[in-house]
């Protein structure tokens, strides 16, 4: 990537502002999931140790800004914390995911007769359940617990990965520069990684962003449903369980880690999209053009 | 004069399978190539002369099946090779191919130097960056690219098709091969970078006194590079000689039509010359001379029994019932 192409893509993002908001969202979520232990106004509320009966149940003032939950702690904290676990979850679970998704995707693709047969057969088998049911059924047999989520997720996930890859490595393998690289004398693996593989990622990265937002959103549904990570960490599913009890005399605890993922998710459904104009060729130069 | 010969194809079928039948490609073509030598198979479209050079180097596309022949390079049976071994020990560093289009030959991500050093890791196993990309600079300067420094670190799509034919024909001697196939290198750019692409082949053949296999349908070009020619129709042999004789005493009626297309310059002429019709149907048996139909001497011994091979002079044979007669 040179020095034009990076302008470019600058002028493109420019012109589009959702894209400038959906990079800002990201970027203040991630920065917020690395520092938030820190930053937390009251920590020990955040990570749920305290116990305090004086300051139950307060609704959102300039001292307790999200208000207090039924243990009188600080929702502040506990959301800001909760951004640590979302992004631990949606790294996780697009990270393992795309992992296993990939490498089946690319031996399937590439190999293809039997080997394919084999491969895409169990991705199928995957994909003819619903992924939440999937989802809940692997954490139900794993367990509570925040690598269990993780775990859960990741598998009810890759075989979209796998089949996507699969797609565009079969295109991708019929090009002529894969034969001039196989011709030339180059290594399967070679071959595979360094040529096929790179050549089929636009796709899946812009996916994966649009994922990690997903991949909140079903852990959270996992919390919700009580089959996810345990209390009392402050994941935003977690927490919005917990204060539906009490919507009708609290109505905060369950609105304000809603929006926290309405937030987190429109975010990462932006930065998808910015992501698609940057990576079509075609759909870059003509929006730079009419930018012009 | 006895020399070695380092290529050897021995009455080579080849079929493809597609969804309207099968097309049987080559017919039993048999090729002697010796050391330094360099043979030039020409013909149309679809006369199977692409499907040769890529079968010498097993790269067919998976519905072509090989039903009967044997490639010998030297004294390794190609077509008994597994596909490991013959990525490890022939591809690239004993043969090596150029193709036609050389703007779709490059993996668009990559820079001219990252491909290169691909190629100089995996077969010279040079592993050091810098003398690699050393030996690269090296190799870009011998196919006369100029600015080897800025090109090395260019990609595909802010290269030329001739310097991007130069670069390929780069990596494909990276390795120092003895033999190279030229498929129709020439075909997609124009006319002056043609000529010197040619040039820059025939040199290197000298240099680095290399074998070549140049297939094109340019009969001009062909007599311009190769000292052998073979003349391919429908898959089948029609004649073989040197150049010299082929151009001065064509035997074949198809190789003396195929001489009076090439336009040149001082010989007035109101309309180029054309063979009126075209290949027979490779997907049905043909009887006799495949030629039969278009040829103006067709007799009703050529439409019935395919014409054997005739010796007509020094390694010069043709395969055509007329010879016979005289």
């Amino acid at each position: 990537m040179d020095l034009e192409e990076i302008t470019s893509i600058l002028r493109l993002i420019k012109l589009n502002p959702l894209s400038i908001v959906g990079i800002a969202i990201v970027a203040t979520f991630i920065t917020l999931g690395i520092i938030s232990p820190y930053i937390v106004p009251y920590p020990a509320d955040a990570w749920g140790y305290s116990y305090n009966l004086e300051t139950r149940l307060l609704p959102p003032s300039s001292k307790y800004l999200f208000g207090t939950d039924e243990m009188g702690r600080d929702l502040f904290s506990r959301v800001l914390l909760g951004t640590r676990f979302s992004l631990i979850i949606a790294i996780g679970v697009v990270g393992i995911a795309l992992a296993i998704g990939i490498v089946v995707g690319l031996i399937a693709g590439y190999m293809g007769g039997s080997i394919a047969m084999i491969l895409m057969r169990i991705t199928d088998m995957f994909l003819a359940f619903p992924p939440l049911l999937l989802a809940i059924a692997f954490a139900a047999t794993l367990g509570r617990g925040l690598v269990n989520v993780i775990i859960a997720l990741a598998l009810s996930w890759w075989p979209w990965y796998a089949r996507l890859i699969y797609i565009q490595v079969n295109s991708v393998k019929n090009l002529p520069f894969i034969d001039a690289a196989r011709v030339i004398g180059l290594s399967t693996t070679k071959i595979m990684f360094r040529h096929i593989l790179p050549n089929s990622l636009t796709p899946i990265i812009i996916q994966a962003a649009l994922d990690m937002g997903s991949a909140i959103l079903e852990a959270a549904g996992l919390s919700f449903l009580g089959i996810g990570v345990p209390p009392p960490i402050p994941e935003w599913g977690l927490l919005i369980s917990q204060g539906w009890a009490l919507i009708n005399r609290a109505w905060w605890l369950s609105l304000f880690p809603g929006i926290a993922i309405v937030i987190t998710v429109i975010g990462f459904n932006l930065l998808a999209d910015t992501f698609q104009e940057i990576m079509d060729p075609r759909l870059r130069s003509t929006m730079v053009m009419r930018g012009i | 004069m006895v020399r070695d010969i380092i290529l050897s194809i021995n009455d080579l079928h080849i079929d493809y399978y597609t969804p309207d039948g099968v097309i049987r490609a080559v017919r039993g073509v048999s090729i002697e190539l010796c050391k330094g030598e360099s043979l030039c198979i020409v013909g149309e479209s679809g006369s199977g002369k692409s499907t040769i050079g890529l079968a010498t180097i097993r790269a067919l596309p998976q519905n072509a099946v090989i039903t009967r022949g044997a490639i010998l390079y030297n004294d390794i049976d190609i077509l008994k090779l597994s596909e490991e071994e013959m990525s490890k020990r022939v591809r690239g560093k004993e043969i090596s191919i150029v193709f036609q289009d050389p703007a779709a030959m490059f993996n668009p991500l990559f820079t001219v130097g990252e491909i290169l050093l691909d190629v100089i890791a995996t077969h010279l196993g040079i592993r050091d960056r810098r003398k690699a990309y050393e030996y690269g600079i090296n190799m870009l300067k011998l196919v006369e690219l100029p600015d080897p420094e800025r090109v090395v670190n260019s990609y595909p799509h802010e290269l030329s098709g001739g310097m991007l034919q130069r670069v390929a024909i780069a990596v494909a001697l990276s390795a120092n091969p003895k033999l190279l196939i030229a498929d129709e290198p020439t075909t997609m750019l124009d006319v002056t970078i043609q000529a010197q692409i040619l040039d820059l082949l025939k040199r290197l053949r000298n240099e680095l006194s290399l074998s070549m296999i140049f297939i094109t349908h340019n009969l001009g070009v062909a007599a311009e590079v190769c000292n052998r020619i073979m003349v391919l129709y429908a898959g089948t042999l029609f004649e073989e000689g040197y150049t010299e004789d082929i151009l001065t005493n064509p035997i074949h009626p198809y190789t003396r039509r195929l001489l009076e297309c090439i336009p040149r310059a001082g010989r007035r002429v109101s309309r180029l010359k054309f063979i009126p019709g075209t290949l027979p149907d490779l997907r049905t048996p043909i009887p006799g001379c495949p030629f039969a139909p278009r040829c103006e001497y067709t007799t009703d011994i050529c439409r019935k029994t395919p014409p054997p091979i005739y010796e007509v002079g020094y390694k010069h044979k043709v395969s055509c019932h007329l010879y016979q007669k005289r």
